[in-house]
């Protein structure tokens, strides 16, 4: 059984039809990324997923179990890293539990462990404000998984960071993926980032197609030295472009 | 890591000018420009203000009372209206326009009538309060909540929070800032609302006292008065700034 099943979602808003007929699956510890211009429903069928938005058709199965409607049972991180000014880098991580109703005192203990194991215990009493955008984004992937490490879906939360930032975010997701365990599913319309981090690629391409263009990146691959700069990785590259453009 | 905020309130630029005013209002006095018994001099506001101090005291409790009074219920009602408006939508539509209309109600018009509605006591006093400062506290705290970043909402509700949390979470101290803007402009108003309302009516407080020691041509003492109003102000107001710091940390910088 797959970790996350999306079958044959379809999402209309009054007139037009955005998703169509869609169906994808994320396997455990799997990160998947899907690819596609802006306004092809990315963040639509995001929303559906974290149980925000009513789908037209279909169902959503995570573990086996229908979370259409239910919020709360994946978490969810966008562009913005959304850390909330008025509260501490502890109590923003700790916001999670919280909201789930837990002490006070306990969230934050949590918290403050997590953030010491990730070397972040400087901060932690810092407000948002006082850090850069990098570390930033790094709270708040810490926060997303303290609500809930079973599926993590990120849309496009590294876009607005420089390009020395995000490559240094990039892999240090990669390593924390890897050590908690995590299942992700990566919006992005930067191609390089998804072959860079994924394990297969869905290439959404709008609603006049109703199936996904699924693409395997070999985990060999990724053992290559220079990876970005490889043969490979171009052909990769052109699979995707090629894909968009049919 | 934090910087200082920069006060604009007193520095001693503003000194200056305060003590330069003063100087140029005693000399108008010294060589009898203006005489004595129209425009008493700095000294002479001085020498009232030690005089009278005790029954200055006495009636300046009173109009504390009532503008604390007034303020509190004040900024509740006003708070509670926000909310009640912010929640339901038509609410807030059949509500607003009434809202401004009370603004548009002249204060001294309706001092009397709400003496005659409720005697001479406090309570004329509270109510003309309210009235003065519903209206920008509702809008600011109605501003507040509907400024909120709705990302930030739908991500609590991804976490699958619910309304209160929401509102306690993320509606609440968004609206801090506004809250305290309003709560500066608020205890201005609530002190002159009640000075007002004393004119118009009582027996005793700061503007009872005021009528009476106009009506016998002291102006000295008027003048100390008017100057004891404008400290209870400002302390008030800087009240409000220190509680603004204290529960709102993250504004440090």
């Amino acid at each position: 059984m797959s970790k996350l099943e999306v079958k044959h979602i379809s999402k209309s808003f009054e007139y037009k039809k955005i998703l169509n007929n869609l169906n994808l699956y994320v396997e455990e510890h799997e990160i998947v990324s899907i690819v596609g211009p802006s306004g092809v429903g990315k963040s639509t069928l995001f929303n559906v997923i974290a149980g925000l938005l009513e789908p037209s058709q279909g169902n959503v199965f995570l573990d086996g179990e229908s979370i259409i409607n239910k919020p709360g049972h994946v978490s969810y991180m966008l562009q913005k890293d959304l850390l909330l000014p008025y509260k501490t880098i502890e109590q923003n991580v700790a916001l999670p539990l919280m909201l789930k109703g837990e002490a006070k005192k306990k969230a934050i203990k949590k918290a403050e462990e997590l953030l010491k194991e990730f070397g972040f215990e400087m901060v932690a009493k810092a407000y948002p404000n006082e850090l850069s955008g990098g570390m930033r984004q790094r709270i708040a992937l810490l926060r997303t998984y303290m609500f809930s490490a079973n599926l993590i879906l990120l849309d496009e939360p590294f876009s607005a960071l420089d390009t020395f930032t995000k490559s240094e975010i990039q892999s240090w997701y990669l390593k924390v993926h890897k050590n908690l365990g995590l299942t992700t599913l990566f919006i992005t319309h930067d191609i390089d980032e998804a072959i860079k981090l994924s394990n297969r690629v869905y290439i959404l391409k709008g609603s006049q197609y109703d199936s996904l263009d699924n693409i395997s990146i070999a985990k060999s691959a990724k053992n290559i030295d220079n990876f970005l700069l490889s043969d490979e990785f171009l052909d990769y590259k052109k699979k995707i472009i090629a894909c968009l453009q049919k | 890591m934090r910087k200082k905020r920069r006060s604009t309130n007193i520095n001693a630029y503003s000194i200056f000018s305060v003590v330069l005013i003063l100087i140029f209002w005693q000399a108008v006095s010294f060589w009898k420009l203006v005489p004595d018994f129209m425009l008493p001099s700095p000294i002479q506001v001085g020498q009232a203000f030690v005089s009278d101090f005790h029954l200055l005291m006495f009636h300046a409790k009173v109009t504390l009372l009532e503008a604390v009074l007034g303020l509190t219920s004040g900024l509740l009602l006003g708070v509670l209206a926000a909310i009640i408006m912010d929640h339901f939508k038509r609410v807030r539509e059949a509500l607003y326009p009434v809202l401004v209309l009370t603004q548009t109600i002249p204060t001294v018009a309706i001092a009397p009538l709400l003496t005659i509605w409720f005697g001479f006591g406090v309570m004329p006093k509270v109510v003309l309060i309210i009235i003065t400062i519903f209206f920008p506290v509702s809008v600011a705290m109605l501003n507040g909540f509907s400024s909120v970043d709705q990302d930030e909402v739908r991500l609590l509700q991804s976490m699958g929070a619910n309304q209160l949390q929401i509102f306690w979470y993320i509606k609440v101290p968004a609206s801090l800032g506004d809250f305290f803007s309003a709560m500066r402009i608020a205890v201005t108003y609530a002190v002159i609302g009640a000075v007002i309302s004393e004119w118009l009516g009582g027996f005793e407080g700061l503007g009872v006292y005021m009528t009476r020691v106009r009506k016998s041509y002291d102006f000295d003492k008027m003048f100390a008065v008017i100057l004891l109003i404008s400290i209870i102000s400002l302390l008030l107001v800087g009240l409000v700034n220190v509680m603004e710091r204290i529960s709102m940390p993250w504004k440090e910088d």
